[in-house]
């Protein structure tokens, strides 16, 4: 019994590896978030639906197919999954983060800065003057371009103090 | 017939031809370009930003600059698609797919030259084709209710299945996710809120741009940093900068079937357009020897989707001049700028307003011309792009990206969003599961659900309507037929699997 | 009497040059235009227009900015709470006065939270149907619908758009009953009417004009007191059977309640110019819209009667909505 336990744990340690098994649980993740999502609204009639009828079918067919996926993935003898970078998915998402916070109200000349020392955080190496010129000739670049050419209405430095 | 066609384009060059006009034109197309090109500004955002300039001209300039814009825009869109993976609209997902793989081999002059000889070869057909049969293109438009309408987007879903890679099961699961991302805001029959989480952001649904730009390009920016520095995509040698023969011999049938498929549904109001790049990529790879190109640099795979999309772009003037029914948001932008100029759209515009219909039809095609002049020498330029080293082009990326989403409705949370759609889709890569019929599905499932509503409101429930109506069974029994072809391998290869165990 | 009369005047003139300072100088940089549907629709292609002739007006440019969401509620939020300084306006429409009826949770007051400044246009809705249903008349069509009941589909350009209401308004004042289908704007709901998919419309007059004078579509009433300028020989709705029967769309300039007056008052005469040219008017018409005159008084008047109205139709038509 403890056998077959430690075994399943084994097995489970090196589903968890396996690309498949993990894309069928994330299908069966946000099959599952739909169904639920679905069932809260009204479902109505095939005849009649509701805005709920679709949400929740959809929802079930997604984490049934999900299931198949992952199962199929656990058995099969599928390539492993390749390690998720951290570093970059950070830089990319914070970067645009940042960018989100800060231009509406810091404004385009900091929000743009932001992004782009945000996105290179990750990767300095290269001198500090290179890093600088970059910031320089990119906010330069969408300044001209999106406030002076096509007149996009945004700010171009705080607007607290106005 | 040909005196039709030959009257009508001369009828249409008259107004539009004269010197300044065309110079307007081709200031269009430059700026359209030029602000296309930027990464992560779609032609919506481009279209909608250059507008404004064209408000003060006479209204046959301001139309014929407008086309000049159109187009650019639209090619400035394709060439972002190829060189680094940003789709700005629904019909440069499939562009992205092919082209940008051969960028990757160092072809990127090759696929964006195709792109523009396919756009133009498809844009002077249709304008022809038009010239000759615009009042039953028009006729056949007006044949299509809600059930057709259903039966043509289940069709398309099928087809997002084929142009797939990898495996039929994981393509219909990520269709399946698109729906759902599809059916996020609010909802037309009811007016409710469904699977926004709360949030107001949410109630006007995800942006096609939100999607496509995170899902397909911020996820292509993370999976490249994680490789070393020397591996990265863009620090390729150029290559060939012109198609040579043996790529136009690959090209020219594509460029001619994705022509016709675009004509025809271009016509079609609604999701025509988009469906259009898509059927004909998943033509090409049914009908290719070798299907397992397609996904890593098929020429055909560019030359199709492009011509197909330039067709499709021609020939949805029909709808737009006649019933004033854009295909999406960016011809909806251009309806609106016609609008201004004095062009409302009806049935009678042919016969009222000759002058002004095949203006504006000669206008597109003076755009396309105008287009190959202008890109054909700029193919190098662009192609250049790709050598800028990547420690400086990922910022710029991501810079013109954040702004290119935040214009298109000026709200900070699509931006956080496009963060969000990234990460899923670095996830989706390192999954191998493939965003395009995740993309499709997200377009198409709200269509989809909203005419088989309206189609069961108006025959109050009767199921009959899907397969009374001729249009509509013959687009499911070929979506039907599609989808057993499809699964039918995969389960004889689960069978003979069985077998051997 | 006449000495109260130059009283008033005199008082008005002392107000005017008070505010004259700082009116002179506005604008001196460039207006934002906030507009609450996306680029490319009727009132986004009114609010360019009228930018462009305000830039001509008053010298700085008047820039369209769309900022769509929760059919409109994001941009009236926005612009009731943006700085009254008068370089944050808002084009709106009927949804201003309609959706804090329709919708629990609104977050602005469509009458304390703006200062009105110019109504810019009226609009009628009109009802159309397809030709091979034979009506004629509204009579005749209410006949019909009697006798079909559900089997007879109407459609609007959306749920809880003005033409749905309009429809439902209809539907409750003569008694009947039919389907009502939704449609995702005016321009795919006219294409299935004319495509015979669907048996009438209720919608603005720019996507239907056209096709009635081609003869694809039979116009049976317009929704407005008075008859449309677009189609004279449309009866309205109260003359042809429901009597006292108004549903008059409107499109207006706003600021964020607070604006000086003078402000206010400067951007209302530039308008009032601009809808009297002739170019403007005679585009306007041909997009349906009726362009008006008035103060900012006018307006304020005017959208108070509306929220008033729709709170009072609303919920007797039982439309609800989240």
């Amino acid at each position: 019994m403890a056998r077959t336990a430690s075994s399943f744990a084994q097995q489970l340690r090196a589903s968890l590896r396996q690309r498949d098994f993990l894309a069928g649980l994330l299908f069966l993740f946000l099959g599952a978030v739909t169904t639920l999502e679905g069932a809260g609204l009204h479902q109505g009639s095939a005849e009649r639906m509701g805005p709920g009828y679709l949400p929740l079918r959809i929802g079930l067919l997604l984490a049934a197919i999900g299931l198949v996926i992952a199962i199929k993935g656990a058995r099969g003898e599928r390539a492993g999954v390749e390690r998720f970078a951290g570093l970059p998915i950070l830089a990319a998402t914070a970067a645009l983060t940042v960018f989100g916070f800060a231009i509406e109200d810091l404004g385009l000349i900091p929000a743009s800065a932001l992004l782009v020392l945000a996105a290179r955080a990750i990767s300095w190496r290269g001198r500090a003057v290179e890093l600088t010129a970059l910031v320089v000739v990119l906010a330069a670049i969408v300044v001209v371009v999106f406030r002076y050419g096509l007149g996009v209405p945004v700010p171009l430095w705080p607007t607290w103090g106005a | 017939m040909s005196m039709d066609l030959w009257n009508n384009l001369a009828l249409g060059l008259s107004v539009v031809g004269t010197w300044s006009n065309l110079a307007y034109c081709f200031a269009g197309v430059l700026l359209g370009t030029v602000v296309g090109v930027l990464p992560g500004v779609g032609p919506v955002v481009t279209i909608a930003l250059l507008l404004p300039m064209t408000f003060g001209l006479p209204a046959v300039t301001a139309i014929i600059m407008l086309a000049g814009i159109y187009y650019g825009a639209q090619y400035g869109g394709s060439t972002t698609a190829i060189l680094m993976k940003l789709p700005g609209e629904p019909s440069s997902v499939v562009t992205a797919i092919d082209g940008h793989a051969m960028a990757q081999r160092g072809e990127a002059g090759i696929a964006l030259g195709i792109a523009a000889i396919g756009s133009f070869i498809a844009g002077t057909i249709a304008a022809a084709l038009m010239a000759l049969f615009s009042p039953t293109l028009a006729h056949f438009a007006l044949e299509f209710g809600p059930a057709d309408n259903f039966a043509l987007m289940a069709f398309g879903l099928v087809g997002a299945v084929v142009l797939a890679r990898g495996e039929p099961l994981k393509a219909i699961a990520m269709v399946l996710v698109g729906l759902a991302f599809g059916l996020v805001g609010t909802d037309v029959a009811s007016n409710e809120e469904r699977m926004t989480f709360g949030l107001s952001s949410l109630a006007d649904g995800i942006s096609f741009v939100v999607a496509s730009m995170g899902l397909v390009g911020v996820s292509e920016i993370i999976a490249n940093l994680e490789k070393p520095e020397g591996e990265r995509t863009f620090q390729r040698r150029i290559g060939r900068i012109w198609p040579d023969r043996a790529a136009l011999r690959a090209a020219w049938k594509p460029i001619l079937r994705g022509t016709g498929i675009g004509s025809l549904f271009g016509v079609l109001p609604g999701a025509g357009a988009s469906l259009a790049s898509f059927t004909s990529y998943s033509v090409e790879k049914k009908i290719a020897r070798d299907p397992s190109r397609f996904g890593n640099g098929a020429i055909e795979g560019v030359a199709g989707p492009e011509s197909a999309n330039n067709a499709a772009a021609q020939t949805n003037f029909v709808p737009l001049l006649t019933l004033g029914l854009p295909s999406g948001a960016t011809t909806a932008l251009l309806l609106g700028a016609l609008t201004i100029q004095g062009i409302v759209p009806g049935p009678q515009i042919m016969e009222q307003k000759p002058d002004l219909f095949w203006g504006v039809i000669v206008s597109m095609w003076i755009g396309n011309v105008m287009l190959v002049i202008l890109n054909l020498p700029l193919v190098g330029v662009w192609a250049r792009m790709m050598q800028i080293p990547y420690r400086w082009l990922y910022p710029a990326i991501l810079l013109f990206c954040a702004i290119g989403v935040y214009t298109v409705s000026n709200t900070t949370a699509d931006v956080f969003l496009t963060a969000g759609f990234g990460l899923l889709g670095y996830v989706f890569i390192k999954l191998e599961c493939d965003p395009a019929p995740l993309l499709l599905g997200f377009i198409l499932g709200p269509l989809m659900e909203e005419n088989f509503r309206r189609a069961l409101i108006i025959t109050q429930g009767d199921f009959h309507v899907f397969v009374s109506r001729p249009i509509s069974v013959t687009l499911l029994a070929a979506a039907t037929v599609l989808l057993i072809t499809l699964l039918l391998p995969a389960i004889r290869r689960g069978r003979e699997i069985a077998f051997q165990e | 009497m006449k000495r109260l009369i130059t009283k008033i005047l005199a008082t008005a003139v002392v107000a005017t040059t008070a505010h004259a300072a700082l009116a002179a100088d506005y604008p001196d940089k460039p207006v934002r235009l906030i507009v609450p549907t996306a680029a490319g629709g009727s009132l986004d292609t009114l609010a360019r227009l009228l930018g462009q002739r305000l830039e001509a007006q008053l010298g700085q440019p008047f820039v369209v900015e769309n900022r769509p969401g929760g059919n409109g509620n994001t941009a009236f939020e926005y612009v009731s709470k943006a700085k009254p300084d008068g370089y944050t306006l808002l084009v709106a429409s009927d949804a201003l006065a309609i959706n804090p009826s329709l919708y629990k949770n609104v977050r602005y007051d469509p009458v304390k939270g703006f200062a009105p400044i110019s109504l810019v246009t009226t609009a009628a809705q009109v009802l159309v149907v397809k030709p091979s249903l034979n009506v004629k008349t509204l009579k005749d069509f209410t006949a019909l619908v009697k006798q079909k009941g559900k089997a007879i589909t109407v459609a609007s350009p959306g749920s809880g758009s003005a033409g749905h209401l309009a429809g439902t308004l209809y539907q409750s004042e003569a008694g009947v009953t039919w389907t009502h289908v939704a449609y995702k704007g005016g321009g795919p709901a006219v294409a299935d009417l004319v495509g015979g998919h669907v048996d009438g419309l209720f919608v603005t007059l720019a996507p239907a004009v056209p096709q009635v004078k081609a003869g694809a579509l039979v116009a049976l009433a317009v929704t407005t007191p008075k008859r449309s300028t677009a189609l004279p020989d449309v009866p309205t709705v109260a003359e042809a059977g429901v009597p006292g029967f108004d549903v008059t769309n409107w499109q207006g300039v706003f600021a964020p309640a607070g604006t000086p007056a003078a402000l206010v008052d400067k951007v209302n005469g530039a308008i009032q110019k601009i809808v009297r040219e002739q170019d403007i008017k005679s585009r306007l018409i041909e997009l349906g819209f009726e362009p008006v005159s008035g103060g900012p008084a006018d307006l304020g008047q005017h959208v108070r009667e509306n929220v008033t109205k729709w709170a009072k139709v609303i919920p007797q038509a039982n439309i609800t909505v989240d």
